[in-house]
């Protein structure tokens, strides 16, 4: 199959060509010059990603951890009123973890924490900063899931050069 | 400054995008040593596209535009192809600025290859239709030249670049020299069957793409493979999938021996020499140590695309022609005109719930013009041609928290529903008061004036898009789609990148700029060939019949050179 060896030398040609170093993610980037949170709210931010979308037995390798990916992109892609915005509802979430339990979220267990979702998921009442922070922090991590590998490729069946388009197949 | 230390060649082409690519392979396949001026760098095919190969969760910002570029550059953030992966092709605004007497979004990639590298890649025969409505409906002049001009040149550039498509046998939309075709989905097609039986001359059909789907020898010969539906074009293609101008005609003309490309160099003016009557060579000044030189020929191609051939035009001025190169007249720079790109319409469709699609296609189907083509029938001149598209994805469930939804997400297994949607390409009327000009004080950064931009929609835009709400939403319905739902984007002109003109081709000196074979009436070895020739707009992607018009014209140039000399 000539084809299909020319296919595969292109695509070789193509994934040396692809290597930008510019582009790529720098994993041990800390300082978000942007958004700058302090140690109390990077732990805040963590723990509640991780408690909102655990994926150690999910399947989903993510290039960097999803925190970075969040702060990364606010940092980068998002107004300074919005980063204001998120990080005053960030403060707004540690401080009403600490009016309600005494306690830091991270430290709160399963249960409790539970509890801080069902009060950011339940309708109205929130401050605009606490809502602003709850939708951004879980849609970025939600993008950041599946947008990963193991998503694209397993679950959306997605395929990078698919080579064909069939229009009319059975569900 | 230059690469090359030779001042003389046969012919000199301004530009190196797609039409410049085409005017350099006809004349140097024929032998003339051509120089080819390009403002921007050299992107050299598969080399030169850094994110063709990076995968969706490569990207750190996964394809946003960072908030600081898009701030500094408002009107090249609309364009919808400027996203992290492709935009090292654009020129920022902040870059190149202009002037928006009326507000224009002036799309443009300064490189070799020029906008051809993220071009959409429709590629739609004109027809009579088309080359007569000037005519026939009494705007702008009556173009010089008719389809039949132009078909075998149609055909000329169709067989080079590759483009997939069916025969439609319609008379709106002339068929080609065609590849197979990716298809439609079962709901365009029932869209189509469903036009079918309700009006007579509603067609839908599969939209015509410069994307190869089948093995030619010549596609061979320029190292170029099947298309692979990755759908991420824009960034430039390591196997040749489609066509831009450096997969295939650049390359093509380099390996004859004859063309000497020049990237940098911004061309600031054309040479007239009013002793010979005809303009002899270009001024250059380079983009980077901004010094000036000066290189000569017989022929000059211009083909800097619509604006800046526009512009440069009105910068070359000499005693003979104070207003810009062959503007004796005073048309120059006028009846510049765009495509009417704001209205969209879009819905659901219930049916059809048992069948999706699989894989992906870099197009979609198109509906061609309905209105006013055998005879005026409504309060506005001319009509649109729209695009189809009827899809359903994956509905990725969302719910929940914790490891409830690390559960739903990867049990999403339910499809949504069909949607369809479409997008008006309304053709619009060239006028005196749409028109580009050199501001009198204010210059760029190469000393090159600022150009003022004066484009607007009028009345008969306005009345089109009321007209494609209300067809377009009867069409819908008579297709049983619900949830119909229409908007005006109030986009400025040239977000479309379809903008024309200016430079206009006629019969007469008098009242157009070009001859009927894209040369300045008044300075005839200066040949404009990229939009800025056009008469009147049409609804079709202009890409298509910009490079048969060239190919036309430079093999006039040729045949004029080989009996003459030049």
């Amino acid at each position: 199959m000539k084809r299909r060896q020319a296919i595969k030398q292109l695509a070789i040609i193509s994934a040396a060509a692809a290597v930008l170093p510019g582009c790529l993610t720098e994993p041990n980037r800390v300082a978000y010059e942007n958004v700058a949170l302090n140690k109390g709210q990077n732990q805040l931010l963590e723990s509640f990603i991780q408690r909102l979308l655990p994926k150690e037995k999910s399947g989903v390798v993510t290039p960097e951890k999803t925190t970075d990916f969040i702060l990364t992109v606010l940092n980068d892609c998002y107004s300074p009123e919005d980063i204001q915005k998120f990080k005053v509802g960030l403060s707004e979430l540690q401080a009403y973890c600490q009016q309600t339990y005494k306690s830091n979220f991270e430290e709160l267990d399963s249960s409790k924490q539970a509890a801080v979702f069902g009060y950011l998921t339940k309708s109205g009442g929130l401050s605009e900063p606490t809502q602003f922070f709850y939708d951004t922090a879980r849609s970025l991590t939600i993008e950041h899931f599946t947008n990963a590998e193991f998503f694209m490729k397993n679950i959306m069946k997605w395929e990078f050069a698919p080579g064909y388009f069939k229009g009319c197949v059975p569900v | 400054m230059p690469n090359t230390t030779d001042h003389n060649f046969d012919a000199i082409i301004i530009g190196g995008g797609m039409t410049g690519g085409w005017a350099a392979k006809e004349l140097c396949e024929n032998g003339l040593k051509t120089l080819m001026l390009e403002r921007g760098r050299n992107v050299e095919h598969i080399k030169d596209y850094p994110t063709t190969g990076m995968q969706p969760w490569e990207f750190k910002h996964r394809n946003r535009i960072p908030y600081e570029v898009e701030k500094e550059n408002p009107v090249i953030s609309r364009c919808y192809a400027f996203k992290e992966d492709a935009m090292h092709f654009f020129v920022k605004d902040s870059e190149h600025p202009y002037i928006q007497d009326k507000p224009f979004d002036w799309i443009r990639g300064y490189q070799v290859g020029g906008k051809s590298i993220m071009w959409a890649r429709q590629v739609q025969r004109w027809s009579d239709f088309d080359f007569e409505g000037p005519a026939r409906d009494g705007f702008a002049v009556d173009w010089p030249i008719r389809y039949k001009d132009l078909e075998k040149w149609y055909t000329h550039v169709e067989q080079f670049i590759g483009v997939s498509g069916n025969k439609d046998g319609v008379d709106t939309l002339p068929d080609g020299d065609f590849l197979k075709p990716f298809g439609m989905s079962c709901v365009e097609e029932h869209f189509k069957d469903k036009m079918k039986e309700s009006y007579k001359d509603r067609h839908v059909i599969y939209a015509r793409c410069a994307h190869l789907t089948e093995e030619r020898e010549i596609f061979k010969q320029q190292g170029r493979v099947l298309c692979q539906s990755r759908n991420i074009c824009q960034r430039g293609c390591p196997y040749g999938g489609y066509f831009n101008a450096n997969s295939t005609v650049i390359p093509w003309a380099l390996k004859t021996g004859n063309l000497t490309l020049q990237p940098h160099s911004v061309v600031h003016s054309i040479i007239f020499d009013e002793k010979e009557n005809r303009a002899t060579g270009v001024r250059v000044i380079h983009a980077e140590t901004k010094e000036t030189t000066e290189y000569f020929a017989k022929i000059i191609f211009l083909n800097a695309a619509t604006l800046n051939t526009n512009l440069v035009l009105l910068n070359s001025k000499s005693d003979r022609f104070p207003n810009g190169l062959g503007n004796e007249n005073g048309l120059l720079g006028k009846y510049v005109g765009f495509h009417n790109y704001r209205a969209k319409i879009w819905a659901n469709y219930e049916g059809h719930k048992d069948f999706k699609t699989e894989g992906r296609r870099p197009t979609s189907s198109y509906v061609p013009r309905f209105r006013n083509v055998y005879k005026q029938e409504t309060d506005f001149l001319r009509g649109y041609a729209a695009t189809f598209y009827a899809g359903r994805r994956l509905d990725v469930n969302k719910e929940g928290f914790g490891q409830q939804l690390t559960d739903n997400l990867l049990g999403s297994k339910n499809f949504g529903g069909w949607t369809v949607g479409s997008g008006m390409m309304g053709e619009t009327i060239p006028k005196e008061t749409n028109f580009v000009a050199l501001d009198a004080s204010q210059k760029d950064a190469w000393g090159i004036p600022l150009l003022h931009i004066n484009m607007v929609h009028d009345d008969n835009d306005e009345k089109m898009i009321k007209d494609f709400f209300e067809q377009f939403t009867e069409m819908y319905q008579k297709a049983g789609f619900t949830d119909i739902q229409t908007k005006d984007t109030q986009q400025a002109p040239g977000l479309d990148i379809h903008e024309m003109g200016g430079v206009r081709m006629g019969k007469d000196p008098k009242t157009s700029v070009l001859n009927e074979w894209n040369q300045l009436h008044a300075c005839p070895n200066v040949y404009v060939t990229d939009g800025a020739c056009m008469t009147s707009m049409s609804t079709q992607n202009p890409s298509l019949t910009f490079m048969a018009l060239t190919a036309r014209a430079a093999n006039h140039a040729v045949e004029k050179w080989k009996k003459n000399g030049k």
